[in-house]
């Protein structure tokens, strides 16, 4: 039961995260966007 | 045998603050320096009978040299001669109104209730959890490493309050802003603070915010100019038989498997030494000095995908008279909108904005020996992209540049300044790159954003490479003058516990 419920809380989540963005200021957005594009270079920048 | 104990590269105020600290607990310590002063980005110039600043021209957090004299077993004071500057801004708004802010916190609050009633309320509530994030952010992480998730976590159990306001770290500083005052004029006074990391007011972390309570704490200028703190640090140095050599730069970090084992420099000479110390910008470190070939990829990779912050054109005049400033540093009014268009309609562009960030820096208010008898010094200092757009560059526009500035300053803000000019200088961010090798002109480094800063900025161990230490603006804590220093105490005290 919790099994399958993992997925949808995971896609409700994400479907919520995604409406506050579209929603919120262009501020903010540039904020998220510029986070959010470095984040396949955090781990290595872990390390470094 | 290594020839020398531990080798710094660059003589910046972290690797001066690291020196003086090693070479006064006895280890044989040598700084290569490849221009003729001290000092790096926080220096000043001599140019026709005036000494201008090239960088920074006030500091905060003045205890920090404080600490950094104390492990030096000497005062402040017998080495720098710090001014308190107050009003701590002033500002000019393009109607011609003035207003300032007081160090002092009532004073400044009537300024606000002058500006914004409103805001009267959000003033208090802004100095009380200032106050409380001073501690934190500025005074508690200055001398906390930050290099892991470990780190952090002590961090956090060690500053409960921390947890209560984490929300300064997920929202930028406009939004920071908002939460405290309702007025855009009083908003846009304090929003060219985000340009202090490097970044327009959208993209700068929310705590940053607090930096405009912190000016209240104290804010500061040497006499003599800026280039009076790593002289004072140099003096301590020398005292301690520590070794600096001028025009000498590094074209090589050695290394021997995975260690750095020494340098060479660009005249072929191979100097060894048990630790080497960076305070040169970290990518340029770790990609030419050390090079891509003698790094794991994944370090490569990381490295190459930080990003410079802004570069500052700095106009330095020579006057024969004042212009009506009545402050060390006067800001020409402007909106957060305007701040964030200067980075992304232009400088992203490769255009040079017109508004945004224009600040007139004036230290010969409190500091006459910086110019000749009765005369003045001003520095212009706006935000500028390193590349321009249309194929220009910035050395074939430079009077061009210089002549818009005097226009805006005139024309906008009514200030009397063309006729009364006797002396300029302009440092382009091209000029920055050469004389200080610091990459873009980039003089706050690599930007410091959430994904760029504490845990994910450079160490000061490296990760990389054994016995290799950073200091300076691209390790944590990031550009200014109290960060860098502090990162050299840090850096030292590390290697007097790991390595000596």
């Amino acid at each position: 039961m919790v099994k399958k419920l993992i997925p949808i809380i995971l896609i409700a989540g994400t479907a919520f995260l995604v409406m506050k963005y579209v929603k919120a200021p262009e501020s903010k957005k540039r904020f998220i966007k510029h986070l959010v594009v470095q984040i396949p270079y955090l781990p290595g920048r872990y390390y470094a | 045998m290594s020839d020398y104990d531990a080798i710094i590269i660059g003589a910046g105020l972290g690797g001066l603050a690291c020196g003086a600290i090693l070479a006064r607990s006895g280890v044989k310590t040598l700084i290569l320096e490849q221009s003729g002063n001290t000092g790096g980005c926080c220096s000043s110039i001599q140019h026709d009978g005036f000494t201008f600043d090239i960088g920074p021209s006030v500091v905060e957090f003045k205890w920090v040299w404080d600490i950094l004299f104390e492990k030096l077993g000497r005062k402040t004071a017998d080495y720098i001669d710090f001014i308190e500057i107050d009003p701590i801004y002033s500002f000019i708004t393009s109607d011609g109104k003035r207003f300032s802010y007081p160090a002092d916190l009532t004073k400044t609050r009537k300024t606000i209730e002058t500006l914004s009633p409103d805001d009267v309320k959000g003033w208090d509530k802004f100095v009380r959890i200032g106050s409380g994030m001073s501690e934190i952010f500025f005074k508690s992480s200055m001398f906390t490493p930050m290099m892991t998730l470990r780190d952090m976590m002590i961090f956090g159990i060690k500053n409960p309050l921390l947890s209560l306001k984490l929300k300064y770290v997920f929202i930028n500083f406009e939004s920071a802003l908002k939460g405290f005052f309702k007025s855009e004029a009083v908003r846009a006074s304090m929003g060219m603070h985000a340009y202090y990391l490097g970044l327009p007011p959208a993209l700068c972390p929310g705590y940053a915010v607090f930096l405009c309570y912190t000016d209240h704490e104290g804010v500061h200028y040497p006499k003599g100019g800026m280039g009076s703190i790593p002289k004072g640090i140099e003096k301590a140095y020398r005292e301690e038989d520590g070794e600096i050599r001028f025009g000498e730069r590094v074209i090589k970090i050695i290394t021997d498997k995975n260690r750095a084992a020494g340098i060479r420099t660009a005249s072929g000479k191979e100097i060894t030494s048990r630790v080497v110390i960076s305070n040169i910008n970290a990518k340029t470190c770790y990609l030419d000095l050390i090079g891509r070939d003698y790094l794991p990829r994944w370090a490569v990779k990381a490295m190459e995908s930080y990003e410079y912050s802004f570069a500052n054109p700095n106009l330095m005049l020579g006057l024969k008279d004042q212009i009506g400033l009545d402050a060390h540093h006067t800001v020409c009014h402007s909106t957060i909108e305007d701040m964030n268009s200067a980075w992304f309609d232009y400088c992203l562009k490769g255009k040079i904005p017109s508004r945004g960030f224009l600040l007139l820096s004036c230290p010969t208010i409190e500091d006459h020996s910086l110019a000749p008898e009765n005369h003045h010094c001003l520095n212009i200092v706006t935000v500028a992209p390193y590349r321009l757009s249309g194929g220009k560059d910035w050395d074939s526009i430079r009077e061009e540049y210089i002549e818009s500035r005097i226009d805006i300053v005139e024309k906008e803000f009514h200030l009397n300044l063309r006729e009364n000019i006797v002396a300029a200088k302009l440092n382009t961010p091209k000029d920055f790159e050469r004389m200080l090798l610091q990459p873009e002109g980039a003089i706050f480094g690599i930007q410091f954003d959430n994904a760029s800063s504490m845990i994910f900025r450079p160490r000061i161990r490296s990760g990389a490479i054994k016995n290799l230490y950073l200091v300076g603006s691209s390790t944590h804590l990031g550009g200014g003058t109290p960060t860098t220093t502090a990162s050299g105490i840090l850096a030292a005290d590390m290697i007097l516990r790991e390595v000596f």
